[in-house]
């Protein structure tokens, strides 16, 4: 690792949701595979994000709704997670893989700025649904999905 | 394997791409500009709090998805 230690942050965060994507499923890493090449164009997409809003926006360091929402539209396009073999894995898990992993990373991410105040960002199962729904179905970018996790983290 | 030799086995490999992948020129430009460097063990922790606290909604809302017909 080395002297790229502190920009390593994102990738530990993705092996952490992958692997709990896995538990909460009871799947395997032969079930559900991460891309290596994609997971780090998630990354890289996402930079280039919060480069354009360092040079062009001025913006110093950009909030934690932000790095939500642009890490989940970079994972939902790019979609680091494969699945080989679906014959004998009975899992909705499988088909929308990528949009829980963005959302497992996403709220994460949120709960990790208020775990210093002693809170959490909890869902409603309708708001759930809808919102897997949308992230696979519907067009949406980084920036409207930083607004929408900024609505869930301020009313849950 | 525990699982933390897996997650480290598996972040190991991804950093080997990213270095194989990225330009110098890139890496150059975050580590220099890295101003929203994370508390990872936080950022860990705060995914394992979310599926510990949802882990029993979000299978419900996975196997639920486009069946209550309300938001289409």
């Amino acid at each position: 690792m080395g002297k790229t230690e502190n920009i390593d942050d994102i990738l530990r965060a993705l092996v952490t949701g992958y692997y709990s994507l896995l538990d909460l499923f009871g799947l395997s890493e032969e079930d559900i595979v991460i891309d290596l090449e994609k997971a780090n164009e998630v990354i890289e997409r996402y930079w280039r994000d919060v480069d354009r809003l360092k040079r062009f926006h001025k913006i110093q360091s950009i909030d934690c709704h932000k790095i939500a929402g642009y890490l989940t539209y970079w994972i939902c396009k790019i979609k680091p997670l494969q699945t080989k073999d679906t014959y004998s894995i009975e899992s909705n898990a499988i088909r929308e893989a990528n949009e829980l992993l963005a959302l497992i990373v996403a709220v994460g991410r949120i709960n990790c700025s208020k775990m210093y105040e002693g809170k959490e960002v909890l869902l409603r199962s309708e708001f759930l649904e809808s919102f897997l729904y949308t992230l696979r179905y519907r067009p949406l970018n980084g920036d409207l999905l930083s607004l929408i996790y900024y609505f869930v983290d301020k009313f849950s | 394997m525990v699982l933390e030799d897996k997650e480290e086995s598996l972040f190991k490999k991804l950093i080997e791409v990213r270095d194989r992948e990225s330009t110098k020129e890139f890496l150059d430009w975050r580590l220099k500009n890295n101003s929203n460097e994370t508390d990872v063990d936080a950022w860990k922790e705060g995914i394992k709090k979310f599926v510990a606290t949802n882990g029993a909604l979000i299978i419900d809302g996975v196997l639920n998805i486009g069946k209550n017909g309300k938001y289409r």
